[in-house]
């Protein structure tokens, strides 16, 4: 394997030249993301750096409680501001800091530039109103046009998503619709005003198992339809291999490992990554999923984070500088980041 | 149901009307003879199955029985009160609401800020006032000292002068309830995840609180509303005394304090009616709330 010049370049280094590119739709660069309760400060997004290009799916995995909602719901602004705030970084949308627009231009980027679906579909619709009043309204918030073309559009989108009965279903209320379809109808409302992005946070968990991959199948084809990018946020590695691009794994809120699906997934080289992949199901083994190997211990909590590696406590490889130091996110090979004193010069040097 | 058990208890009180009327006059007015012909005309000579047997037979051919107290029938002095106590709790329902609400919204849209505080403020220190000091507090500002209304007693029809007092009393007691409720259920839904959605949409803070949190969040307030409605409707014993409404509520302090039995009967009958009603438009309007309620 190359470990030459590239080693010693640091992310950062490489974001400042990629900064530039065309094909990068949105860079996030040492976001962080604290909440501020009577327990203390919690640091869910602790300095994230991804980028997303355009066309691609980038997914982000990791463990509950990681900072993966949180990182999406910052790049949307709809955190709860009672307690939820973006203490540091910037998010570039096409060369635009988010984080520097009005709450009148932010609203503006909300369902138009970047939408965003969520995992629980049976609550994230308003009892009270039509499905179609609802989409229709996502539709006449952006755009100049008549209630009625409006209307039509979002049915027009509710066969898109593959809607038996869109003329009906305009009329239901979203009680009177299965989780499936209820994800559908979200789908066919952030698709209505032809997004750049489209954030999915665990978009089929709730799902029966059988729907998961209608779901998926679906984001990925509208995907194309679209030319958009997806983030897409999952617990779920057979999703990312089936769906993804590129992956980034968090790990109590920074980012550990990124690149190409394809490398990460015969290549990991961080031990958290392993470790996830490890407790992954595989469909050429005989092994029964009860008897997995998980990865042992726990997340540390956000307001309680270890010093150094926040991953040391649990991790097989931890080493002296591991328990001290907080390793930098450094490049190998062509496209593949890791935060792991294992692979940063001055200490795999001396192995 | 309920008739039976209010004829029950006011039977084993102990006690009947005519003993009351007796002791409250000086024994000698009362010759034993007239007492027993009084009781017998009564019928509470007679065992109290048989009794109850009566009243029912009487009632149901429409007939409330003879007032004690009053030696009327029953019938028209409920048909004289009733309409007094329904239009002035349906007004002062109407007011609650149509205060309530706006005032709710405005709080839970302005939560922990000042207007919240404030909102919020007032409504625990009028919560603190009980109806019998809040009427004559406002009378003596009204009426003494601003001199813009005249004494408030009696009943005149609900648009009239005398009935302004009275409904703002009803209202400024019971509004803190709804302002409460609508700022609860306002700010319960805030959290909510499609309340999440509306902001991911782009929205406007404004549209996402005028539609997307007060809709749902009148469900619950409904609820409240409705049983506000009925309480007042039934009487508000304290305003009534105060302002000497004969309404329904003053009615039966007297037809309970006297054991007037087949005038608390009526009442009883009445304001069950009436609580039969109040519920039934409360059921009746929760689909047009509620969808899910609406078509299943
Ligand atoms: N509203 C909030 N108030 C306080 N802390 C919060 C809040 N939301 C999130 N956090 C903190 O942020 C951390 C990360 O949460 P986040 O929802 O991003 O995790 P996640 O990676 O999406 O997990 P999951 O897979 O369970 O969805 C949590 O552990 C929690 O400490
Ligand atoms: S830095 Fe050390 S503790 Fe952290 S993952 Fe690498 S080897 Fe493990
Ligand atoms: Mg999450």
């Amino acid at each position: 394997m190359p470990r030459t010049a590239s080693l010693t370049q640091t992310a950062d280094r490489v974001k400042a030249t990629t900064a530039g590119d065309s094909d990068v739709l949105l860079d996030i660069a040492d976001l962080k993301t604290y909440f501020f309760t009577e327990n203390g400060v919690s640091k869910a997004v602790d300095g994230v750096d991804f980028q997303v290009h355009k066309g691609e799916t980038l997914a982000i995995v990791g463990e509950s409680g990681c900072g993966k909602s949180v990182t999406a719901m910052s790049i949307l602004q709809i955190l709860d501001k009672a307690v939820g705030r973006i203490v540091g970084g910037r998010i570039l949308l096409e060369g635009t800091n988010l984080l520097e627009l009005s709450n009148r231009e932010i609203r503006r980027v909300r369902g138009k530039e970047i939408s965003m679906i969520f995992q629980e579909p049976m609550t994230s619709l308003n009892p009270v109103f039509t499905v179609g009043d609802q989409i229709s309204e996502a539709i006449l918030v952006h755009q100049q046009i008549a209630k009625s073309a409006a209307w039509d559009e979002a049915q027009r989108l509710l066969s898109l998503v593959g809607i038996p009965s869109p003329g009906r279903t305009m009329r239901d209320y979203p009680h009177q619709l299965s989780g499936g379809m209820r994800q559908r109808a979200m789908i066919a409302m952030a698709l209505s005003c032809n997004p750049k992005l489209l954030i999915a946070d665990e978009p089929t968990t709730a799902l029966d198992v059988t729907i998961q991959a209608q779901v998926m199948e679906l984001i990925d084809s509208v995907k194309t339809q679209f030319g958009m990018s997806v983030l897409l946020i999952t617990h779920d590695l057979g999703v990312v291999a089936e769906s993804a691009d590129r992956v980034v794994v968090m790990y109590a809120g920074k980012v550990v490992e990124q690149g190409e699906v394809g490398a990460i997934f015969e290549n990991a080289l961080h031990p958290y990554t392993q470790g996830l992949l490890q407790s992954m199901p595989r469909l050429d083994d005989d092994q029964p999923i009860g008897d997995l190997p998980e990865i042992a211990g726990m997340v540390p909590m956000a307001n309680d984070r270890p010093e150094g590696c926040y991953f040391h406590p649990r991790c097989p490889k931890a080493m002296d500088i591991c328990r001290q130091q907080m390793p930098e996110l450094t490049t190998h090979g062509e496209t593949q980041d890791v935060r792991c004193w294992l692979y940063t010069p001055e200490v795999s040097n001396e192995h | 149901m309920v008739m039976f058990l209010t004829f029950t208890m006011m039977h084993f009180s102990g006690s009947n009307p005519v003993d009351i009327m007796v002791s409250q006059g000086s024994s000698a007015d009362w010759p034993q003879q007239r007492i027993e012909a009084l009781k017998e005309k009564f019928g509470f000579d007679k065992p109290f199955f048989e009794q109850l047997v009566d009243y029912t037979n009487n009632l149901l051919h429409g007939e409330f029985g003879r007032s004690i107290k009053f030696n009327r029938d029953v019938a028209p002095i409920l048909e004289t009160k009733v309409p007094i106590s329904v239009q002035l709790g349906l007004a002062a329902t109407f007011l609650v609401i149509v205060f309530g609400v706006p005032l709710g919204v405005l709080a839970a849209a302005a939560h922990n800020r000042w207007p919240d505080t404030v909102i919020l403020g007032t409504t625990m220190t009028l919560q603190a006032i009980p109806e019998f000091v809040l009427g004559p507090v406002l009378t003596v500002i009204f009426v003494l000292w601003l001199k813009i209304l005249a004494v408030p007693v009696g009943w005149n029809g609900l648009f009239t002068q005398q009935s302004i007092l009275p409904l703002a009393v009803l209202t400024i007691a019971n509004v803190p309830i709804i302002i409460r409720q609508t700022r609860a259920s306002m700010l319960e839904m805030a959290g909510s995840d499609y309340i999440r959605t509306a902001r991911t949409k782009g929205l406007s803070e404004r549209k996402i609180l005028m539609k997307h949190m007060l809709r749902p969040a009148l469900i619950p307030v409904s609820t409240t509303a409705g049983m506000l409605m009925t309480s007042l409707v039934n009487g508000a014993i304290f305003v009534e005394a105060v302002f000497n409404i004969p309404g329904l509520g003053n009615l039966t302090r007297d037809a309970t304090l006297s054991l007037d039995y087949p005038l608390v009967m009526g009442v009883v009958i009445i304001i069950t009616v009436l609580v039969m009603m109040g519920n039934l438009i409360v059921d009746l309007s929760y689909p047009l709330i509620d969808p899910r309620i609406r078509n299943r």
